[in-house]
């Protein structure tokens, strides 16, 4: 059963490959970035591999990498585990679910898609790169090396039990929709937060000193938690300290049976209770279908309001304007030009589902291709929507920063606020305007809205390279403001904030013009072909 | 508009219509029809779907398009309802060419979404308000028929619950209600009976009925028969997708039963074939038994 399990892994990735070109160029891309991987720790392993003769003591040296392996070690673990999480979720082909009908007992079951998931590129990529690494500990003895290699892939097994006990988790016990919203918004937000945090802390170097022996006592916990346990091998077998390199290998090995005992509870838990209980509270009224215009737009624009309040995939973007604020606030060093550059930036990440916006409507924009919704409609609904929620969302964030900074104390201040703002409101309509075009041409499948935690197939690469598409082509479109604006700064104009605001307004609302007209007709140009290929999505993600 | 059986000889004929028409040239699509389609033709890779058919609707008949899986028949219905481009063929809807105006031929159709077609975290009155609105109706008026459609399809309830918590037959409910809020007049429906329960289902019935007596036109694909065979006043079988037969009901049944036309027209039933493994689990004991054994020597 487990074999077949994972053979049935293989053969699914393969078949994938038939469906699609892209399928193919997403994983030699990923074999690429594996391989990169790879290569590096061959390198690193060459390089400090020859360790104090480098340069340094071998106390210094021992100390150091024994931090770093398990310290960093573990911080990666964990946030890949974030990501699996957060990115990838449990996979769309190979859940729980699809094998219930068989009768597969369930710690066989957990066991089969654990091997699978240990068969898979990352995992064979992570086993591979730690190999390589292992040559790294030469210079502490053969002990260490072969430690190193015993525990490369006992680290990738202990962090797939962990993967799949906190997915199955994840997937468990958060069950209610308004649950499951809240928790991937809340997921996201942690995963930002901390990717902030070396950022906030080496930017504040004066307030917050690091030292070496900071690290030892965090090195001596980490060493003994699961996860860092098995970087600490390599050290306690140069120490010639076994009963503990047992010891530690013990702490991963209980780990990983509670994990394996979590996931099985979990499949157990899922199978006796129903479909997640309870979705959305009933509403009262039409809500927003009551507030818009009386006409096609109207409905386009009340439709994606609800739906965007009740989309966690989406409405997690309504979160970042406070992060950005928070964000640049703590990293101003007192200079309120930085805060305020942030209201520029939320216009362009906003807009990323809307460069995206008809595979979050998914096969539901079928609704409007059967009434016969023309292009202009749709896109004026959508426009409509968002240009009154940043209408709104610019004045509270100009308000909140006047507060922060203290700008609005001198006239010098609000007038570089009043720039700014404006200045960022109009390249949140020209981003607008390159999402409304954007949208109808480049589509990119995303995960489904009942499973926000999975991963449609073939969706990583896609994913990541049309956002930085749709960003690219954003701020060229404002380049008359930017060359103006580079202007004024070079020549010292002394009212270069009316000016460049002048021509940022102009910029911005000429592009969502444009855009919106350029999307309108090119929707009614491709909608049947959106259609097809939003379908072809939808069956991804089953 | 009379229409005579055609059935297949071998062999298959080149689609036509039920009208009789000189060799070689092509028959024009029939104004007059709710809709009529000619040498409608879809190929997907190397699977033909639809292949060269042509079928005429009268206005204010009860059409059944019925046929095995993999027929045409959900293909057909995409291509006649302006959501799928044939390959080649034309489709005309009460006298207007589709494919000139598409959007102007789907103001008279009434194309029934299917369940994963709709916006499901919607309440069930949002679905219809926006269904309605986007037809281009007052919200007033929409309301109005909204209200109406929820009494009538017995969704009063669940109105002001999210679709998504909605089960499979008042889901197929709800996308019914949202194809008939804007009153066209050409309904068109893909299995609408699929998971409805049997009161619901004979009350979706009694409303497609009445609607057809004030001047209506449906069009069901369904693979029950029995239904067709009740409801329907014309039915088309199609397979390989071609009409293998089209007209008024009795004409197709031919004076018979409507299903043993249909198996006879449509072929592929097996004879009494039997799997010699297939005991109802007998064997399981025995197999069990004997692993059994075998694991113990």
């Amino acid at each position: 059963m487990i074999a077949t399990l994972a053979r049935l892994r293989w053969t699914l990735t393969l078949r994938a490959f038939t469906t699609s070109p892209w399928q193919i160029v997403a994983y030699v891309l990923a074999v690429l970035m594996g391989s990169g991987c790879v290569g590096a720790a061959v390198v690193a392993a060459v390089v400090l591999g020859q360790g104090p003769a480098l340069g340094g003591d071998s106390a210094t040296w021992l100390h150091a990498l024994r931090a770093v392996m398990v310290c960093c070690g573990t911080a990666m673990l964990l946030v890949i585990a974030l990501l699996q999480i957060m990115v990838l979720g449990e996979g769309s082909s190979m859940t729980l679910r699809k094998f219930e009908i068989y009768g597969i007992p369930d710690t066989r079951l957990q066991m089969g898609l654990t091997v699978a998931g240990l068969c898979g590129l990352p995992s064979i990529v992570g086993t591979l790169a730690l190999l390589c690494w292992a040559p790294g500990y030469r210079w502490m003895g053969t002990a260490a090396v072969l430690s190193a290699t015993l525990a490369a892939p006992l680290i990738i097994v202990t962090f797939m039990f962990l993967c799949k006990a906190v997915t199955a988790l994840a997937t468990t016990l958060v069950r209610s929709q308004r649950g499951r919203n809240m928790f991937y918004i809340a997921l996201t937000l942690f995963v930002i937060v901390c990717a902030q945090v070396p950022g906030l802390i080496l930017n504040n170097e004066g307030a917050i000193s690091i030292r070496m022996e900071d690290f030892a006592g965090l090195t001596n916990v980490l060493g003994w938690l699961p996860l860092g346990s098995l970087f600490a091998l390599p050290f306690d077998a140069q120490a010639g300290h076994w009963g503990l390199w047992v010891l530690r290998i013990l702490v991963a090995a209980v780990f990983c049976a509670v994990c394996f005992a979590v996931s099985v509870w979990c499949i157990r838990h899922e199978r006796l209770l129903t479909d997640p209980a309870g979705g959305y509270k009933a509403a009262k009224g039409v809500g927003m279908f009551a507030h818009v215009p009386d006409s096609p737009s109207g409905a386009v624009t009340a439709r994606v309001a609800t739906m965007l309040r009740r989309d966690p995939r989406q409405g997690m973007m309504f979160v970042f304007p406070v992060l950005f604020i928070a964000i640049f606030a703590l990293e101003s060093h007192g200079v309120s030009a930085v805060v305020w550059q942030a209201v520029i930036w939320i216009g362009w990440v906003l807009c990323i589902p809307e460069s995206n916006g008809l595979p979050y409507d998914g096969r539901g924009f079928a609704m409007q291709v059967i009434a016969g919704t023309s292009g202009k409609q749709d896109r004026i609904g959508r426009v409509r929507l968002y240009v009154v929620m940043f209408v709104a969302l610019y004045l509270l964030m100009a308000v909140a920063i006047f507060l922060i900074t203290g700008d609005w104390k001198t006239a010098q201040g609000v007038e570089q606020g009043l720039a700014f703002t404006v200045i960022g409101f109009s390249a949140a309509l020209a981003a607008l305007g390159v999402s409304e075009w954007f949208s109808t041409v480049f589509l990119y499948p995303v995960p489904s809205i009942a499973k926000p935690f999975s991963s449609p197939q073939g969706r990583v690469a896609a994913q990541g390279f049309f956002p930085f598409l749709y960003i690219l082509l954003s701020i060229v479109v404002m380049a008359p403001t930017i060359g103006v604006a580079i202007y004024a700064l070079v020549a010292q104009v002394s009212a270069w904030t009316w000016l460049i605001s002048v021509v940022a307004v102009v910029n911005g609302a000429g592009i969502l013009m444009l855009g919106t007209w350029l999307g309108a007709k090119t929707l009614d140009k491709r909608e049947l072909k959106i259609l097809h290929t939003l379908e072809e999505f939808a069956a991804l993600s089953k | 508009m009379t229409q005579q059986p055609v059935s297949i000889p071998e062999p298959r004929p080149m689609p036509m219509p039920a009208q009789a028409r000189p060799m070689g040239q092509p028959v024009p699509p029939n104004p007059d029809a709710a809709v009529s389609v000619r040498g409608l033709y879809k190929r997907f890779n190397e699977k033909v779907a639809v292949n060269g058919l042509s079928l005429d609707i009268p206005v204010g008949s009860f059409y059944g398009l019925v046929g095995p899986n993999g027929a045409g028949k959900t293909t057909t219905i995409t291509m006649m309802t302006g959501m799928l481009k044939p390959d080649a063929g034309t489709a005309m809807v009460l006298g207007h060419d589709e494919w000139s105006d598409v959007n102007r031929a789907k103001q008279s159709l009434g194309l029934m979404p299917q369940p994963d077609q709709i916006f499901d975290l919607l309440s069930g009155i949002q679905l219809l308000t926006y269904a309605g609105m986007l037809r281009g109706l007052s919200r007033a008026e929409v309301m109005r028929r909204a209200k109406d459609l929820l009494v009538a399809f017995d969704l009063t309830e669940a109105a002001h619950k999210s679709v998504s918590d909605y089960s499979a037959g008042m889901t197929k409910k709800i996308c019914l209600a949202s194809a008939m809020i804007h009153n066209p007049p050409i309904l068109v429906l893909d299995e609408p009976f699929e998971a409805v329960d049997p009161i619901s289902s004979a009350n979706i019935r009694d409303i497609l009925q009445e609607y057809v007596t004030a001047g209506g036109t449906v069009i069901i694909s369904s693979h029950v028969m029995a239904l067709v065979e009740k409801m329907c006043t014309h039915v088309a079988i199609i397979n390989h997708g071609q009409i293998a037969a089209a007209g008024t009901v009795e004409q197709v049944a031919n004076g018979g039963d409507l299903e043993e036309r249909f198996l006879q027209l449509v072929g592929g039933r097996h004879g009494a074939a039997r799997l010699a493994w297939l005991d109802a689990g007998r064997d399981h004991g025995e197999a069990s038994a004997s692993r059994h054994e075998g694991g113990e020597r």
